[in-house]
């Protein structure tokens, strides 16, 4: 299954690039995806996890993922 | 309603557009680009947004906040992109029978919207840029 990830804020510059599509296996959770991208992206793991939303909604790691969904990626909000 | 835009916004508009037979009070809150942060001089200020879900989390900040408080409305507008030292950042605009419920509903709002919208600010002063709310090592 396709599934698109954005960054945001300093988890995009930490990893350089805005967003990318990534092939993942059915079934996969929002935690084996975090997994793998602080693998791939060194600069994204932190003391802190970043926190993620799945189709502009925020949800838990144990989410299991779907194709088509569209991944954000950001460190703690701080608008206002 | 709910904006969030690259544009300053006119205080007095949306206050007159929140006018009305039932309404004895608006309460305002305006954030503004601070010129010293942490004893450095602020150059500018980037605001990011992940405009989508941060609109949906506005209309449900401000839903949850009008059932509440039992005001009669909230405008809230965010700006994003460069802005300038004393440039408007945001603008919460409540407007109530009572004085009382407009206080309450509009610190609510900020709360909520700091703790929960996704958008992200980065003050960039004369000798580095610094993500608000980041840890040192968001430090670029």
């Amino acid at each position: 299954m396709r599934i698109a990830v954005r960054f945001y804020a300093s988890v995009r510059e930490a990893v350089g690039v805005q967003g990318r599509e990534f092939e993942l296996v059915k079934g996969s959770r929002m935690e084996d995806l975090l997994m793998m991208l602080e693998r791939m992206y060194p600069g994204m793991k932190t003391e802190r996890r970043p926190l993620v939303a799945v189709n502009g909604s925020r949800i838990l790691l144990d989410r299991r993922l779907e194709d088509g969904d569209i991944v954000a990626i950001y460190p703690p909000v701080s608008g206002g | 309603m709910i904006k969030i835009t690259t544009d300053d916004f006119s205080i007095d508009e949306v206050h007159d557009a929140l006018k009305g037979e039932e309404v004895g009070c608006i309460v305002s809150f305006v954030g503004t680009v601070r010129g010293i942060s942490e004893g450095q001089k602020v150059q500018r200020l980037e605001v990011e947004v992940y405009e989508e879900m941060a609109v949906t989390e506005l209309e449900e900040i401000r839903r949850r906040a009008i059932e509440l408080f039992k005001v009669q409305d909230i405008d809230i507008i965010h700006r994003v992109g460069a802005l300038a030292v004393s440039d408007n950042i945001v603008l919460i605009s409540v407007s109530a029978r009572h004085r009382k419920e407009a206080f309450d509903a509009c610190s609510f709002v900020i709360d909520e919207l700091k703790r929960l919208v996704p958008i992200w600010k980065k003050e960039v002063t004369t000798t580095e840029s610094v993500w608000i709310g980041g840890r040192k090592d968001e430090r670029i």
